[in-house]
């Protein structure tokens, strides 16, 4: 059997683009909640697609992991039509955490929820058990592979279920609002670890959230805007951060540290390593203090 | 979408108000009640299938006035799915043991009966439900004597169920994404049963625990009696209503027992 490893850097070399969405429209009854999306997603790309509520970010999500079909358009994953895709292919090529980590979890451990798409796979148990202690030891939840999954913080569960989603290495992730109900520092701690699996692992990330706060934390991924169903912008996220009417215009609230470095005159860069500075003077006064 | 997942969609979608136009939703709750009520004593104790059919157009012509015809046809289509294979395994029941055609023919008319009563009681129930806000449901049981409490729970448990089959319909696509696969053998049946189960399961307890918990913190049930905000006024078409179901009953009734 074939080394999972392998495997995925065999099919991230073999497809050309990982996603391409031409023309999708897609409706839940009357009217259509996506219209006129065409996309591109490369290698190792981090696309933030952000909206107000009801915008349609989770309908397309939905629609790349192949659980929706639109009515109109098609959707290519690793250069083949997502429609002629067998379900294990999709499985192999997706990762797809949902904001509600408590819809996935129904096993006695962890090591055994993570193992789960693993062993759907067909993947033999020595290989399950050396990617679970690779991606676990990536993303910091070793201590916690013995552990009942019904014991878990809301954090924890979230870091568990991103485990679960990349631990076969699948070339796209989608995520769903998955900062939500996080507070700013474990949004960071997320940040760190969506950097690591597509650093490490190579992963195309998509990720839905109306949350403007891990923009500047991402600042090299990638931003569409959706708004009423249609993409409205287009570009990289520090473009849009330097021009905090995009997010205005499409009832978005721009992040705070880019409002205040406007209001303040300054770039919101320069807020951010005064910031940082800040943090690090108060860590040493404490660590003096002691 | 697979034939299962559009039968819980539809189904999830019975028990959910939706519209605020047309005349069934200007009318009292307690008018609906009588024709609830008038509905089931007629479809209980007439067997005349003309008159039943009679009655079901009837009721549909009168939900049609508020309700879009694409949901009645899709609440039919629900029970006609959830029914269809009774109805199979009668008919096959009856043909084999009594090898009669006639007999299969008196089946066959049994549960064309059977099949316009179920559908005639679910489209009073249908009106009720989709056109009378849980607010007023629950304050028309408390006027009638139920206490608040289980009314409130009652409307509760009414909403709980269109989250909780829209859930399931979520569950069952995470899981397919990770690769779970149930039309394999009875063992992958059984174990996929419990990964779409368990985290419904899970997921409902825990919406249950901040739906208590955001009741408690707002003082519900500290006393036996509340007051309300609003509160449905009885008029004059009400009375109309009320007496037109009545008389049509009374009149079915007479000429169909």
């Amino acid at each position: 059997m074939r080394n999972l490893s392998e495997e995925a850097n065999a099919y991230q070399n073999v497809c050309n683009h990982v996603v391409i969405v031409d023309d999708v429209w897609f409706k839940y009854e009357e009217e259509y909640v996506l219209k006129r999306i065409s996309l591109k997603i490369e290698k190792r790309d981090i696309h933030i697609v952000m909206g107000p509520n009801g915008s349609g970010k989770s309908t397309l999500l939905k629609i790349l992991a192949g659980i929706l079909k639109p009515q109109k358009g098609r959707v290519y994953l690793c250069d083949r039509d997502i429609d002629v895709l067998a379900r294990r292919d999709l499985t192999k090529y997706l990762g797809y955490v949902h904001q509600n980590p408590w819809f996935y979890i129904f096993n006695p451990t962890i090591y055994e929820e993570v193992a789960f798409t693993l062993r759907n796979l067909g993947i033999d148990e020595n290989t399950i058990s050396k990617n679970i202690l690779e991606v676990a030891t990536e993303l910091d939840i070793v201590d916690l592979l013995d552990r009942s999954p019904f014991t878990l913080s809301e954090g924890e569960a979230r870091r568990v279920v991103i485990t679960s989603a990349v631990a076969h290495k699948p070339l796209l992730l989608l995520m769903d609002e998955p900062t939500a109900g996080l507070d700013y520092n474990l949004k960071k701690r997320f940040v760190d670890i969506i950097k690591k699996l597509n650093t490490v692992f190579g992963t195309a990330i998509i990720i839905a959230t109306h949350d403007t706060d891990i923009l500047t934390m991402i600042d090299n991924a990638k931003l569409v805007i959706i708004n009423k169903g249609e993409i409205v912008y287009r570009g990289e996220v520090k473009d849009a951060l330097n021009n905090p009417k995009i997010f205005t215009n499409n009832n978005l609230s721009a992040p705070v540290e880019v409002e205040i470095a406007s209001r303040l005159g300054i770039s919101w860069r320069e807020l951010i390593n005064f910031n940082g500075l800040l943090f690090e003077v108060a860590k040493l006064r404490g660590s003096l203090c002691r | 979408m697979s034939l299962a997942n559009l039968y819980l969609k539809n189904v999830s979608q019975i028990f959910v108000y939706y519209t605020e136009k047309g005349f069934l939703s200007k009318l009292h709750p307690l008018s609906k009640i009588v024709l609830i009520f008038t509905t089931i004593a007629l479809t209980i104790l007439c067997s005349k299938i003309e008159l039943l059919l009679l009655t079901l157009v009837i009721l549909v012509i009168l939900a049609s006035t508020s309700i879009d015809l694409k949901r009645i046809t899709s609440l039919f289509l629900s029970l006609t799915m959830f029914v269809l294979p009774m109805i199979f395994f009668s008919l096959i029941y009856t043909s084999t043991n009594y090898r009669s055609l006639y007999k299969v023919m008196e089946t066959s008319i049994s549960i064309a009966v059977a099949m316009v009563r179920l559908l005639t009681m679910s489209i009073a129930f249908y009106i009720f439900f989709i056109t009378t806000k849980p607010q007023s449901i629950a304050r028309v049981l408390n006027k009638i004597g139920i206490p608040y409490k289980y009314s409130y729970g009652f409307i509760i448990a009414l909403r709980f169920l269109s989250v909780i089959s829209s859930d399931l319909l979520e569950i069952i696509s995470i899981q397919k994404t990770r690769g779970l696969s149930i039309d394999r053998n009875f063992l992958d049946r059984v174990r996929g049963y419990i990964a779409v189960l368990v985290p419904l399961i899970i997921s409902t307890l825990n919406r249950v625990d901040e739906i208590t918990v955001s009741l408690e913190v707002k003082g519900f049930g500290l006393k036996d009696s509340r007051s309300y905000l609003n509160v449905e006024h009885f008029e004059f078409f009400d009375v109309l209503f009320i007496f037109f179901c009545i008389t049509l009953a009374s009149t079915a009734l007479y000429f169909g027992i």
